[in-house]
């Protein structure tokens, strides 16, 4: 048997080896213990909590697969694909794009003596643009799996464009009617740094085709953008975007940022509402809801103060899945909009030293607790 | 709890004592390369970071032999990162595998192409380790451009006069996967200035390139500058410039030496069949300390940093194969499903001969 960790000298090795010394491994390596085919979401763990299941994979720390019941709250990642259309993926330290990958350290921020201009790698060629962080290609290491929590870890290390570093986290927690997501961050460099995060599930309700959900967002915001999808300003929401009474998902075509009402609703019916988040005052941000009642919502923490709604038609699914390839509705929770390194909305500045966290979650409300009969 | 509602804590005011294990950063925090690993014993020590399993310092004897990375400081220009899975370019970032056309994300925004792998900006996990060694590995996940997924690793030791790496790779894909490595130290003797130093490297081809240095031929290297066969002087040289068609002095592919006669050489397994070299004139010291508020626009190294003093320096890269190499499928290692492959190279000092030593006085 071959182990991985202790590499043995090449048989024609021109190149001298050293005396054969006691080595002492360093912990286990969910990566070194991966056998061909592994998944292509790097190491999965699986959590239960009561009924309800979820499955997360290392890279990009993704959700792929959320249920309960039974019935699904997500889109599924398959075992051997990449996440479809970026589903379940963490999302930071930015989410989005950055206009042209190119982005001003501005001195009012930096503390330095003149802005700087940065430049990005070119992760989304099509749009010109870098999408979606530096971490859509990182294996989390693990720091904690217990049998309905996992915690996950990441640096963001300095890189073209980002010269800062950040410790990241997220923990998942299953409960018995949802996922609690928490995300924590903290500057482990000597400057000042932006922070911003967001995720990408796509949602569902259990096997009813996504086209025939209602969706409902309480947002009377949506960004302006560009022809390359950069926000340019706000508008109150028009009648084709306008979900606050609920829209048929199948009647929607939407890659659009809404600014979640402050008022929105609390994030749960139950007298509870409120406390699922670390920070408190959870609320609403989004809500699938079937035919027969039964609904799949996505709350958050203030800080979340953006969704994305994205609705393409042309979702892959895998034969055998609850519906063929088609539409779908990814609904993201984000602290800040698209472009926000250069435009400055919603990015948090760390301190040298200083920690975030905030929470959002996905639960599923039951026909019987359907608050609009 | 602030009024936004997310959680903060306070900066850390009172930084611990600097220790060994810390390297002088505050215990929470992370150098700019990671994790800083020292290694000792036998008169060699080295300084591995986590981040691209870098070489950010290498000394025998008290002898300088790589560029060092300060303990604050971000490598430039690819000071001692280690590259996969694959070393140099991909031309505009973008390669056919079985027909079908990938794109990489695109890292060398100035000459649109993809540079030096997709390890680059990566953690790495430490597997093993010793006083005098450490393997540390990483996961080269599925991405744009890149339908495979690799375990990988590199694992440095010290040998006596110097260093030896082995960089492995497992296909944990359920397709056969292309495969390529290298490594980019920069060497120097101590405190010999750069340009004393005497270049040599035992090829008879190089690697002609376009103005974005992509390959567009191999060529002799009889009658030109670059021919490096003979040895040139630092100063006399201008290159970043692929060398093929090696032919290896008992296992050296490359060497510098100072007036003295001390000398630093490159060893490379029968695999590595290329070498880079690259000269600069312009290296900072010690590495990238800031980031540059006089940058005004996409700087060429993407580093919009500042450093310095700025200095002569000489990266010598061992290649498992030359640029654009997905493109051409030269020197590509391709591995089954669950295959593994493995490959050292190395860095062996050799003092100047002691005075009345040498047999030219027998």
């Amino acid at each position: 048997m071959t182990d991985a960790r202790v590499p043995s000298p090449h048989p024609d090795s021109a190149v001298p080896a050293a005396a054969a010394a006691t080595s002492a491994l360093v912990g286990a390596s969910p990566v070194a213990a991966l056998t061909a085919p592994a998944p292509l979401s790097g190491p999965r763990f699986e959590l239960r909590s009561g009924d309800a299941r979820a499955v997360i994979g290392s890279v990009a720390a993704v959700l792929c697969e959320l249920e309960v019941d039974g019935q699904a709250l997500t889109e599924t990642v398959p075992i051997d694909g990449l996440p479809p259309q970026g589903c379940g993926i963490v999302l930071a330290p930015w989410p989005n794009r950055v206009r042209g990958a190119r982005w001003t350290l501005r001195a009012a921020d930096s503390g330095a003596a003149a802005d700087a201009e940065l430049e990005l790698d070119l992760t989304d060629p099509k749009w010109n643009a870098a999408s979606h962080g530096l971490l859509r290609n990182t294996a989390y290491r693990l720091v904690a799996h217990t049998p309905s929590t996992v915690e996950l870890a990441a640096l963001i290390p300095p890189q073209h464009g980002w010269p800062f570093r950040l410790e990241t986290r997220v923990r998942y927690a299953l409960e018995p009617d949802g996922l609690v997501v928490t995300h924590h961050v903290t500057n482990a460099g000597a400057t000042r740094a932006p922070w911003a995060v967001g995720a990408h599930p796509y949602l569902r309700v259990g096997g009813t085709p996504v086209a025939d959900l209602e969706l409902r967002v309480p947002a009377g915001v949506a960004l302006e953008v560009d022809a390359t999808l950069i926000p340019v300003g706000a508008r109150t929401v028009g009648a084709e975007e306008d979900l606050r009474e609920g829209r048929r998902v199948g009647d929607l075509d939407l890659n659009t940022a809404f600014a979640v009402d402050a008022a929105g609703g609390p994030a749960a019916d139950d007298d509870d509402a409120g406390s699922r988040g670390d920070a408190g005052d959870a609320r609403e941000i989004a809500r699938l809801t079937a035919p027969d009642g039964a609904a799949t919502q996505l709350w958050g923490d203030p800080p979340f103060r953006w969704v994305q709604v994205f609705t393409p038609g042309d979702f892959p699914r895998p034969l055998g899945g609850p519906e063929p390839t088609g539409k779908a509705v990814a609904l993201e929770p984000m602290t800040a909009p698209a472009n926000a390194l250069n435009s400055g909305e919603g990015l948090v500045w760390l301190e040298p030293g200083a920690s975030w966290s905030a929470s959002w979650g996905i639960r599923r409300i039951a026909a019987a607790e359907k608050r609009h009969p | 709890m602030t009024s936004d509602g997310a959680t903060t804590t306070p900066t850390t005011t009172s930084a611990p004592p600097a220790s060994a294990e810390t390297d002088g950063l505050a215990a929470d925090a992370v150098s700019p390369i990671g994790r800083r690993i020292h290694l000792s014993g036998g008169g060699v020590e080295a300084v591995i970071g986590t981040i691209a399993a870098t070489l950010a310092s290498l000394r025998v004897d008290g002898v300088q032999l790589t560029e060092p990375i300060d303990e604050n400081a971000w490598p430039a220009y690819c000071n001692g990162i280690f590259l996969a899975p694959w070393p140099n370019r991909v031309r505009d970032g973008r390669w056919t595998h079985d027909g079908a056309t990938q794109q990489l994300d695109v890292t060398e925004r100035d000459r649109n192409n993809a540079l030096h792998g997709l390890l680059q900006f990566t953690d790495h996990e430490i597997r093993e380790q010793t006083p005098t060694s450490v393997t540390l590995g990483a996961l080269i996940p599925a991405q744009h451009g890149w339908p495979f997924t690799l375990d990988s690793w590199v694992r440095y030791e010290l040998v006596p006069g110097g260093l030896r790496a082995t960089h492995g790779v497992r296909n944990l894909s359920g397709v056969t996967a292309p495969y390529a490595t290298g490594v980019h130290p920069y060497l120097r003797l101590g405190d010999v200035p750069v340009r004393e130093l005497r270049v040599t490297v035992p090829a008879a081809s190089y690697v002609e390139v376009d103005d974005r240095l992509n390959p567009i031929g191999v060529k002799p290297v009889d009658g030109t500058p670059v021919d490096l066969r003979a040895g040139r002087l630092f100063s006399d040289l201008d290159l970043d410039t692929a060398y093929a068609d090696l032919s290896p002095v008992d296992g050296a592919t490359a060497w510098i030496e100072a007036p003295d006669g001390s000398r630093l050489t490159l060893l490379q397994d029968p695999d590595w069949r290329w070498v880079q070299v690259f000269t600069t004139a312009i290296f900072p010291a010690g590495g990238w300390t800031a980031v540059d508020p006089a940058t005004s626009g996409p700087d060429v190294e993407g580093s919009g940093y500042l450093g310095g003093p700025l200095g002569d320096a000489i990266a010598i890269e061992p290649m498992t194969a030359p640029p654009d190499a997905l493109n051409s499928g030269e020197g590509l290692i391709h591995l089954q499903p669950g295959a593994e492959w493995s490959g050292s190279w190395a860095l062996r000092y050799t003092p100047a001969p002691a005075a009345g030593s040498s047999t030219d006085l027998a």
